[in-house]
């Protein structure tokens, strides 16, 4: 990998950031919703609504807000939120950790279900695992990520009482608190994120599996066990990467709801409050960080493709 | 076989099971049904009967009483006499040996707060915080008398214009410094700035209202108009709450507000995490009992009650209504109710055909069963209502002409030239749940009059956008927080109004509203609004559905809680028994 690609690849990643913030900004002001009315509630007047949006300088044309608002992005200032008054930039730095440690439990959790799943079923197709792990996964797709939060809290909450039901310890303070809360809403995550991912993993090693060169192994009189691990795996490796990217981005979105309902501290949660209350700095802060995050990672996981397969080059 | 064709023959089989039973489950229920609604029927009438040996008993002592009452709340509204002996009597029950101190309550809230300056904000997470953290002139008690607060004493001028407030000595702020009549002309005179954009304005006055300080503890309040019920408007919400001035920040906002209040704002994480501390400055000797209250706000009912029940948070704010039974015969979990002094109604846009014609609006309040719409917007858990007060109020006037009358309805419709009804869209919102319960009922109820409505339930922050702009037809929402009688008619229904959202226009109601207003006495004030209770439910802007139960549940080791009809959560009467 050369010099150029990289840079290449961040100059674009920076154009994606910018062009996220500017369709957040755009969208968020044409849906119907004012801040100031969020703010006055039922009091809201057409008296009291004009002044607080002059105070709050929600009239200036969209271009010079956004104009603005990247200008102070720019130097760090992400401003302060309309509702609450707060700066913008401790919130996020605040509630970062605890969905990026969310996400990452998910994922790994998702990649213990799937990569044993996925494996073995590509290895006996047709048999019962591969049933089963089959219809685990359609199942696993099919389930609403709130009602299974809800259904793990009802059962391992309050029936057996094992594990709280919502709040956040960090690691920190008290590891074994920080596992007992992360666990429940990293297993309704976990779950439905493994059953995509088993249904990807089982086809790429299937398609492995049947090309020529594994076939030779076999032939070569290679144990098994060698053929998968040192043959069939690193071939496979370049589809279950990518899963693994997408799915980095996919749990990002969907870690919104389990925050929601576990009350986790984390920035999807914040982020939703924010669209809700059509708070604008914090909104744009929030996605600035996620769109930041997701890009990188993506660039992470292309950069990773030059690990796992040397033939590969870009031009 | 295949595991597959096992496996699926298997699936097939549980399939046919389940509907199976689901069957038989099903005829289980309705051959039970019939024997529980015999048992309720027969146990009915001897509930009856007890109830109707007690109430005249009840109704008399409330009689004898009645004018004692009277005489006492006239007194005090007049010229706010009583001293210290009400906050000494309220003292002697905490220092009655039991209450303990210390200890970390964890509440729950339903929402999370929309900011903390008590200026602006509205939302009834903000003010919940706030009447603990912020203190006013004067406050209603637990029995809704008008106490003093940070005013000692209070009396108007001989021509009605100017009320002058002493205050109270010694009183500290959050920030160490003594609260003095420049901190109430501070925060007064902030309130009522036009550019502050306070809905709340009114507490204090209009824009042009004076505010004098005469001496450190003296301060006068003069009005281009008399205005005989200051001290209670003083008292309604925390929106004219004293604050030390070094609440602002440089950009004119108040993030987090000083106070003089039994707790301070010690952490704010976002709106995710609060923590209230207590103020060892307290000016209320022996209060409080708590080192510490917890806030934070769980939006899913399951998962909030299921943090209750597990011992994670102590108080919780909101209790589904559908759960009120089960929480109720747990024998871990203390349950408190008060009927709320408030209302769940249908506004209806009077700037917008046909509603702007009284015989519709009169027709749908004829239209509609309350008790039904009671029973699926709140599970029961509620009184149904014709008028804006419930029973329980000193200002219940009993004024009841829209009992069921499904013919009557039709007649007026026919009257007003829509014998075929006409279309029409119903409004509530997501934030409320009990209000999109309530539509889907009224729909059915509306049809029956030949309105064909539909539905649109959008989330909050449209809803307001709608509903402050007049783009509706009808729409469902609730009040709270309502005491005086002065918050039932005048800022929502006189004439441009801040809170006028129906478009209602009616200059004898206006000029009753205005007189309720300039006045003190309470039997003259109730003789005014019992006329525009009477011209107000006739012209129907708002049509009255029912008044829920305010309902608390918390851990059996805390104390002194007190549910409150005008839902104030106060929580320096709260201690651990633990």
């Amino acid at each position: 990998m050369n010099l150029q690609y990289i840079i290449q690849r961040l100059i674009s990643a920076l154009v994606v950031v910018l062009g996220v913030t500017f369709a957040v900004f755009l969208i968020i002001q044409l849906v119907p919703g004012d801040p100031a009315r969020v703010i006055l509630g039922v009091q809201a007047n057409d008296e009291n609504v004009a002044a607080l949006r002059e105070r709050l300088g929600l009239n200036e044309p969209f271009l010079v807000q956004y104009g603005t608002w990247l200008g102070n992005a720019l130097r760090g200032d992400l401003g302060k939120s309309l509702i609450t008054g707060q700066e913008v930039t401790p919130q996020i730095k605040q509630r970062l950790p605890a969905t990026l440690e969310l996400a990452a439990l998910a994922l790994l959790i998702g990649l213990a279900i799937a990569l044993p799943a996925g494996i073995i079923s590509a290895l006996k197709p047709g048999s019962l695992i591969d049933v089963i792990s089959s219809v685990g996964s359609q199942v696993g797709v099919a389930i609403p990520d709130f009602w299974l939060g809800i259904m793990l809290i009802l059962l391992f909450s309050l029936t057996l009482g094992w594990l709280p039901a919502r709040g956040y310890t960090s690691f920190s303070e008290n590891p074994r608190d920080w596992l007992e809360h992360i666990i429940l809403p990293a297993v309704t995550l976990g779950i439905i994120s493994g059953a995509i991912q088993t249904r990807f993993v089982r086809s790429a090693m299937l398609e492995v599996l049947n090309e020529n060169y594994i076939r030779t192994a076999h032939a070569k009189g290679l144990s098994e066990r060698k053929v998968i691990v040192s043959h069939a795996l690193p071939n496979a490796m370049i589809t279950i990467v990518t899963i693994i990217g997408l799915q980095i981005t996919a749990l990002l979105s969907a870690v919104v709801v389990v925050e929601v309902v576990f009350g986790w501290p984390g920035l999807g949660r914040l982020a939703l409050e924010a669209v809700l209350d059509r708070d604008y700095p914090l909104l744009q802060g929030t996605v600035l960080v996620m769109a930041v995050l997701l890009t990188m990672v993506n660039l992470g996981v292309d950069l990773l493709y030059f690990v796992v397969d040397p033939r590969i080059e870009y031009a | 076989m295949t595991g597959k064709r096992i496996l699926f023959l298997f699936v097939v089989v549980l399939m046919l099971a389940l509907a199976a039973c689901g069957g038989q489950v099903q005829q289980a229920v309705e051959e039970a049904a019939p024997t529980v609604e015999a048992a309720v029927q027969e146990a009915a009438p001897t509930v009856e009967a007890a109830v109707e040996e007690v109430a005249p008993t009840v109704e008399a002592a409330v009689e004898e009483a009645a004018p004692t009452v009277e005489a006492a709340v006239e007194d005090m509204a007049d010229d706010g006499a009583a001293e210290e002996e009400m906050a000494d009597e309220s003292m002697a029950e905490g220092e009655m040996g039991e209450a303990k101190y210390g200890g970390t309550l964890n509440v729950a809230f339903q929402n999370e707060w929309a900011g903390l300056d008590p200026h602006v904000v509205s939302s009834y997470s903000s003010y919940q915080i706030l009447f603990n953290v912020v203190e006013r002139l004067t406050q209603y008690d637990d029995d809704l008398n008008l106490q003093p607060m940070l005013a000692e004493s209070w009396e108007q001028s001989e021509d009605g214009l100017t009320w002058t407030f002493k205050l109270r000595e010694g009183v500290m702020f959050h920030n160490g410094r003594e609260m003095t009549a420049e901190d109430v002309k501070w925060s007064f005179e902030r309130l009522i700035d036009p550019a502050t954009g306070a809905g709340n304005a009114g507490n204090v006055g209009p824009a042009d209202t004076k505010i004098e300080v005469i001496d450190d503890y003296t301060v006068a309040i003069t009005h281009p108009e008399p205005v005989g019920i200051l001290p209670q408007t003083l008292a309604f919400n925390p929106a004219s709450g004293i604050i030390a001035k070094e609440s602002l920040e440089d950009d004119g906002t108040i993030s987090i507000p000083i106070g003089t209040g039994p707790f301070k704002i010690a952490e704010v994480e976002g709106t995710t995490r609060m923590v209230l501390e207590k103020n060892e400055d307290y000016w209320q000797e022996g209060y409080p009992y708590l080192d510490e209250v917890v806030i934070e706000p769980i939006p899913d009912d399951t998962v909030r009650e299921t943090a209750l029940l597990g011992g994670e948070v102590d108080w919780v704010l909101a209790i589904a209504p559908q759960n009120y039974q089960s929480l109720v015969d747990n024998p871990d979990i203390v349950v408190d109710t008060a009927p709320q002094l408030s209302y769940d109604y249908i506004g209806v846009n009077l700037t917008r055909e046909p509603f702007d014609n009284v015989l519709v609006r009169q027709a749908i309040a004829l239209a509609i069963d309350r008790q039904v719409l009671c029973e699926a917007g709140f599970f029961g858990l509620c009184e149904t209502i014709q008028g804006p007060v419930g029973s329980g109020s000193p200002w219940d006037f009993n004024y009841e002409p829209y009992d069921r009358d499904v013919e009557r309805a039709k007649e007026l419709l026919t009257e007003a030239g829509y014998p075929d009804g006409f279309d029409m869209e119903l409004l509530p919102t997501t934030q409320y749940g009990e209000t999109v319960r309530a539509a889907q009922v009224l729909q059915q109820q509306l049809a029956e009059i030949g309105i064909n409505a539909t539905i649109n339930a959008p989330e909050w922050s449209e809803w307001l956008e709608l509903e402050g702009n007049f783009m509706y037809d009808a729409y469902i929402c609730n009040w709270n927080g309502l005491i005086d009688a002065d918050q039932y008619y005048y800022l929502q229904h006189r004439t441009g109004q801040v809170f006028n959202f129906t478009g209602y226009s009616n200059p004898d109601f206006d000029e009753l509203v205005d007189a309720g207003r300039a006045i003190s006495d309470f039997d003259e004030r109730y003789q005014i609004y019992e006329q525009a209770d009477k011209m107000l439910v006739d012209d129907a802007p708002y049509i009255y559905m029912y008044n829920k139960e305010e309902i608390r549940a918390y851990a059996p080791y805390v104390k002194g809680f007190v549910v409150r009809p005008d839902q104030q959560n106060n929580f320096w009467t709260v201690w651990l028994d633990q």
